[in-house]
Order: structure tokens, then C-alpha cells, then sequence
């Protein structure tokens, strides 16, 4: 795999454990909120999650094996951005319970770089050792590491 | 799983993948030919319809001209087998019957805006009404199978703009390009008529498009070539005239074939005054009477000579092959432009083409008898006869260039091209001087030309979009704008809300990395990877504005919205639509000044 988003991952926020059950738009907004401070997204968090929340209205974004990808491209973010959120009780997207949420943002110009982070967290997602290393990562850095093999 | 909706209402499973997308897509992009390419094809599609409807026409009007005289063969003998009053009454009765079916059918061949392909190319929307070229060509049937003096070129480039044009409608092309498919039709026929796939994409280029831009010129000449290819399959690879090796002796025999065309140069504006004037007796007629008339009065013509029947070919053979006296030919010269502009003005269907070679080739013939007896050179007749068809055609039709290429195409001799160039040039320059003119000129001008060319001037952007642009709704799952890319040939699709509101455009260029990421399907729908920076083309953009917005970017189609605060996708503009109609603009203007 030729892409590899080590800055992306290296200049996410720690991943966000939520050990209560969550309704779908609180859990992503836990995550999202992740990106307070990052120096990628200057823009209102509460306008990047809105994108996000609108976006997940047309499409649920939840694979099967309960990981969802809440997604947006907004004007509000400068570079492409990632933030992750695992779940102790099952949250419903939809049909879908979903224990792993990886939020993804990029600025609307980077149509193929949204593209290539979707497509790697997803491929990457779809490895059942990486998922027993996220679903077993206790640490922020464990948690990458495991994303990053 | 989410439903998504299609454009065309049927519903879709959101996450459904298509196994080997992007391989599918790389064979797809190799197989699916770019627009120009498409249109070649389409052109070789139309020439090829052409040359079969032409080679079933003929067949029928020997089978049809067989029944008529009792036996089989070139007009000029099976005519002169049958006594006088047979003679009177064939042509009389196939110019009645030629007129009944023009009556019987009137309501479809007075109702058509655009009755030819003329018509179809110059001022309508490339719409050979089909209903009246067949009322018409049945009509032309009658008239030639019963010997009357008229070319049957007339209604095989009909019958073969006819067929481009019905299949144009069907793959329903944008006006601009279903003219340049009925022009291919009509190259098409005549390359079939006289096995001259040069002269048929020329006759067109020239005379109906006035153009020689590549856009136009490409396709003509492929549907010539494969019209020609077809027919050669039942008539074989022979040119149309067989004529023994011209040889010319020294630069001083081009005198003799320049005064040829000097005075090809002044008879042919005579002839096309002859023309003009030729319908005058008629108009007291009944225009159901007229054709039948005119049989009547070529029939009496017949009684002294069968050489004026049909439209000349074994008259002109046997003028290249020196089996006619001088004096056999005034005659026939005489008789046969009679006959001629009697058939024409009586409004028979059918061509002046090729009487205009029999009189060009009794000219040359008249020119070298006159010669002979004084010019110390060994110019050989033929040589005479084929620079006078070409330089008589050149100064009727004020085609030179297609002149010279057919009379080399249909006898297939280089060494008649030298002296062909002069004359041709000469003649048509002597003719343009008296008789501006064209023989097609009054037909032209009757069909509008110059209405066309200024409705063209006015274009719009919404003139030329075609409707039913590759759409999806702004959820539309990855597969599906995966399948979409795969199975139509576009680098653009639209992205709209249900109501046609504009979104943006999606890139292939953008998602063709990724197709193979089935994960992707249940991820990505259109509005996150729509872009929205593709530039959209206003319906009432003019042309130049259209091109502009073309050239500051590489999509070969731009969607056209309409011209509202919330714009609504309406169809796409193709660039090379847009050129076509650009380069047919471009004649008409310099043809004005």
C-alpha cells in the first residue's frame, strides 16, 4: 500500500474511549471535538460537525463489522484531518452498531486526498489484526500504532 | 442498505459492488472511442447504409427499365430496340406515373420542412423526412428506369442522406452533428454512384459545407471510402469509364485542351441559364402533368435519337472509346442539353450530374474533331472528351477541385490530371465571371442557405446541448457512479438534486485510482467527491462564450445550466459539437465577404 498517512495519524488527537452509551450525533460529536486546537482546523468544530451529521443523513457511513467513517469535506479545515473514538457500548448508526468511529475531515479542494484517507482507514479496517490491536490499544499511542502496522 | 435513486427512477442497491471496476473501466476506456472517433464510425455507418439503399436503387430501376422496354441493357440500345410510339409512350407514361406518386404522396412531400438532404444540411436540423425521400425516390424510379434524361445520382444521395439522418435520430445526435452524419450519407451516395469516394466526400465538402475544415472533411472522406468499398462488392473495383492510356505528346498540346476549357467556360453559364429558364413553359401545366410532359416531349426527341436517354453513361463511353462522328455528336450535344433542361424543368426527381458529363464529354469530342484537321499534335480524342467533362462540370457546379478529382477517380489515369487541372480552373473561372451562380446554386438558395448561416451567427449554447447528460443525486453510492463511468464514455458526472438543481461534477480523473476499493461503495456517495469547480456552460451563452469557458479547461463536454439563481442542469455541451458548428460558421462568413 503506497499511501500511508503517518503525519495524518502522528497529528490526530488521542482517540476518544467512551465507555457510555452514546446516541450516533453525541458520539460523533465526542470525537470531533478531538480537533479543538489542532492546527489544521481553524474553522467552528460545531460547523465541521454539522457538515458531518448532514452528510451522514444522506448516507450512513457504518460497515458492517461496526466501524463507521463519519466523513465531511468543509472550507473549515485546512489539510485533511482525522480523529478516532472507540466505543465501549455499541452506538447505532442506523442498522448498524458500530464500537469504532474514524471521523475524517479535508478541505473541499482535496477530492482525491479525501479519497485516499477513506480508502486506507477503510482497507486498513477491514484486517481482522488490526482490528483485534484497536479493539485491545488502552494508549493514544497504541491506538496509532495499530492503525499504522 | 440504502436505496438510491436513479435518474431514470429505477432504484439501486447503495452497496452493491461491481467485481473489477477499475479493470472494467481500464477496458471500457480502451474499447469506447473518443467523440471524434465515434463519429468516424457513425460516418462509415452511414456510407455503408448509403452505398446498399444505392446499390438496391439501381438494381431496381434495371429490373424496372428490363420490364418497361422487354429487354435488358444500357438505355441507348434496349430504346432503340422498341419502334417510335414505344419509345413516346415509355417515357411519357414513367414520367405520368412519376408525377402520380408524387400525388399520391403529397401531403408528405409538400409537408416537410426540410424535404432534402440539401436542406438537411444547410438550413434544418439534419432531418431528411424519410416518408418523402422515399415518395420522392419511387417517383425518380419511375422517371429513370423509363429512360428519361436525368442522372440517378439525384436519389441515391437522398435515399443515403435519408438513411444518416434516420440514424442520427435514433442515437438522437445533436443538430450539428446529425447534419454532418446526413452529409456523410449524402458523400456516401455519390461516392457509390461513380465509385469515387474522393469526388463524393468533395461534392460535399465544396459544394453543400463549403468547407474543408478537418472536423467536417474526416468523415466525409470515411464514409466516401467505405460507401465505396460496399459498393464495390457487387459492382466490382473497374472505374466507371474504361478508357484506353492517355499520352500527351509535348507541353504544346495543352493549347489545344486550354481553348477546351475556355469554351467549356463560356457554354456552361449558357447551359445554366437554360436551366434556370427551363421550368418558365411548364408553370401553365398541372404540376401532375408536368413530368409526364416532359417524357413526352423527350420521347419525341428519342424517336430521332435514343442517345439522349438516360443520364448519358454509354454515350460518354463511347465518346472516350471513338465510336461516334463528329456530326452524331452535335447532334446528340444538341438534343441531349434539349432533353436535359426539358426533364429538369418539368420538375422530374432525379440529378443534372451526370447529363452534365455527357455534354462536357461531346463538347471535348466536338473540340478535338475541330482540332484534328489543323493542330500537328497526336492528341487523342478520349483526352479531349474526359478534360471537357471535367472542365464542363467545373463551370457548372463551380467545384473545380472536386471536378478534377472525380473525372481522375472515374477513369483512374494520372496523366489526364495535368491537363484537367488547367482546364478545369480556366473553365470554372470563365463560367464564375458570366454565371456566379452554381447549378446547385438556385436549389441553395431556395432552401435557405443564407438563412441557415445567419441562424448560425445567432447559436446559442442551448441550440447545440444534448439532453440526458450522465447524472446521479447527490447520494448516489460509489458503485453506482463506478458502473456509470464504466459503461458511458465520459470523464464528467453531473451531480444534481431530484429537481435537476446544479450540485457540481464528479472527475474520473479523480475516482479512477479507487475503483477498485469495494470498502468505498458503503463509504463514498457523490456529494463527497463532487467538484464544484467545473465550469457549467449558460443555456444562452453564446459560442464564443461557450469556447472560452472549453478552453480554460480539459472536459471535452460541459453540462449547460439554465440561467436561474438556483441553476438547473438542462443537458451537456459537446467541444466537438461546438467546433463543428464553429467551423460551419467560420465558411459562412467568409463566403459572405
Amino acid at each position: 500500500m503506497a499511501f500511508v498517512p503517518s503525519c495524518i495519524l502522528h497529528d490526530a488527537p488521542p482517540p476518544v474511549f467512551l465507555a457510555s452509551a452514546l446516541s450516533r450525533d453525541a458520539a460523533i460529536h465526542a470525537v470531533v471535538a478531538g480537533w479543538d486546537g489542532h492546527p489544521s482546523v481553524p474553522g467552528p468544530l460545531e460547523a465541521i460537525e454539522a457538515a458531518i451529521l448532514e452528510r451522514e443523513a444522506l448516507m450512513s457511513t457504518a460497515l458492517p463489522n461496526g466501524i463507521a467513517f463519519p466523513h465531511a469535506r468543509s472550507a473549515l479545515v485546512t489539510a485533511p484531518v482525522a480523529a478516532f473514538g472507540r466505543c465501549e457500548s455499541l452506538v447505532s448508526f442506523g442498522e448498524v452498531p458500530v464500537w469504532l468511529i474514524v471521523a475524517v475531515a479535508t478541505p473541499p479542494s482535496q477530492t482525491v486526498e479525501h479519497l485516499q484517507l477513506l480508502s486506507w482507514f477503510t482497507r486498513r479496517c477491514a484486517e481482522a489484526a488490526v482490528l483485534a490491536k484497536l479493539r485491545e490499544a488502552s494508549t493514544p499511542d497504541a491506538f496509532r500504532a495499530a492503525f499504522a502496522g | 442498505m440504502t436505496p438510491v435513486s436513479q435518474p431514470d427512477g429505477k432504484q439501486m442497491n447503495a452497496a452493491r459492488w461491481v467485481p473489477g471496476a477499475r479493470r472494467r473501466l481500464r477496458i471500457s476506456e480502451l474499447l469506447k472511442p473518443s467523440e471524434k472517433q465515434a463519429i468516424l464510425i457513425w460516418a462509415g455507418i452511414a456510407g455503408m447504409l448509403a452505398a446498399l439503399v444505392s446499390v438496391g436503387f439501381r438494381r431496381l430501376t434495371e429490373v424496372l427499365h428490363a420490364m418497361l422496354a422487354g429487354t435488358e441493357g444500357n438505355y441507348v440500345d434496349t430504346m432503340a430496340r422498341l419502334l417510335w410510339w414505344q419509345r413516346i409512350a415509355i417515357l411519357a407514361g414513367g414520367g405520368l406515373a412519376a408525377s402520380l406518386v408524387l400525388k399520391l404522396f403529397s401531403r408528405w412531400t409538400r409537408r416537410s420542412a426540410a424535404g432534402d438532404y440539401m436542406e438537411a444540411i444547410l438550413v434544418g436540423d439534419g432531418v431528411v423526412p424519410a416518408r418523402a425521400s422515399i415518395a420522392r425516390s419511387i417517383s425518380a424510379l419511375f422517371s429513370i428506369s423509363s429512360g428519361a434524361s436525368i442522372g440517378r445520382e439525384g436519389p441515391l444521395v437522398q435515399l443515403g442522406a435519408m438513411m444518416a439522418s434516420l440514424t442520427a435520430r435514433w442515437r438522437k445526435f445533436a443538430p450539428v452533428k446529425c447534419r454532418l452524419l446526413v452529409a456523410c450519407g449524402a458523400a456516401g451516395g455519390i461516392a457509390s454512384a461513380y465509385n469515387a469516394p474522393i469526388a463524393g466526400a468533395l461534392f460535399v465538402a465544396e459544394i453543400l459545407l463549403g468547407t474543408m475544415a478537418m472536423e467536417t472533411f474526416g468523415p466525409l472522406v470515411f464514409a466516401s471510402v467505405i460507401s465505396t468499398i460496399v459498393t464495390r462488392l457487387w459492382f466490382g473495383q473497374q472505374p466507371l469509364y474504361q478508357v484506353p492510356s492517355i499520352k500527351l505528346g509535348s507541353n504544346w498540346d495543352f493549347w489545344p485542351l486550354l481553348t477546351l476549357g475556355i469554351t467549356a467556360g463560356f457554354a456552361a453559364p449558357l447551359f445554366l441559364k437554360s436551366l434556370d429558364l427551363a421550368g418558365k413553359p411548364f408553370a401553365r401545366i398541372p404540376a401532375t402533368l408536368r413530368p409526364a410532359v416532359g417524357g413526352l416531349l423527350v420521347g419525341g426527341l428519342a424517336c430521332y435519337t435514343t442517345g439522349i436517354c438516360g443520364n448519358g453513361h454509354t454515350v460518354v463511353d463511347s465518346l472516350l472509346n471513338h465510336r461516334l462522328l463528329w456530326h452524331a455528336v452535335l447532334t446528340l450535344f444538341f438534343l441531349k442539353w434539349v432533353a436535359t433542361c426539358v426533364t429538369f424543368g418539368s420538375g422530374t426527381v432525379g440529378g443534372v450530374f451526370t447529363p452534365t458529363l455527357f455534354l462536357g464529354a461531346s463538347l471535348g469530342s466536338l473540340t478535338a474533331a475541330l482540332c484534328a484537321p489543323w493542330w500537328p499534335g497526336h492528341l487523342a480524342e478520349e483526352t479531349f472528351v474526359l478534360v471537357g467533362m471535367g472542365a464542363f462540370l467545373a463551370a457548372t457546379t463551380h467545384a473545380p477541385i472536386m471536378a478534377i478529382l472525380m473525372i481522375f477517380e472515374m477513369t483512374l489515369d494520372y496523366e489526364a490530371v495535368l491537363p484537367l487541372m488547367l482546364a478545369c480552373v480556366v473553365a470554372h473561372q470563365i463560367s464564375h465571371g458570366f454565371h456566379p451562380k452554381s447549378i446547385y446554386a438556385a436549389t441553395l438558395r431556395r432552401k435557405g442557405a443564407n438563412l441557415f448561416k445567419s441562424r448560425l451567427a445567432r447559436l446559442r449554447a442551448s441550440d447545440l446541448l444534448k439532453p440526458d447528460p450522465p447524472r446521479v443525486d447527490p447520494s448516489a453510492s460509489f458503485s453506482v457512479i463506478a458502473q456509470m463511468f464504466i459503461t458511458r464514455p465520459v470523464t464528467w458526472i453531473y451531480v444534481t438534486r431530484l429537481d435537476g438543481t446544479w450540485l457540481g461534477g464528479i472527475s474520473l480523473h479523480d475516482v479512477k485510482s479507487f475503483l477498485q476499493q469495494s470498502e468505498l461503495a458503503s463509504v463514498v456517495i457523490a456529494s463527497d467527491i463532487l467538484r464544484t469547480d467545473l465550469p457549467a456552460v449558460t443555456a444562452n451563452d453564446s459560442m464564443e462564450q461557450a469556447l472560452e469557458k472549453f478552453a480554460g479547461h480539459e472536459a471535452e463536454a460541459l453540462p449547460v445550466l439554465t440561467n436561474e439563481n438556483q441553476p438547473k442542469l438542462t443537458g451537456s455541451l459537446s467541444k466537438n459539437d461546438l467546433l463543428l458548428a464553429l467551423a460551419e460558421r467560420q465558411t459562412g462568413s467568409a463566403k459572405k465577404q
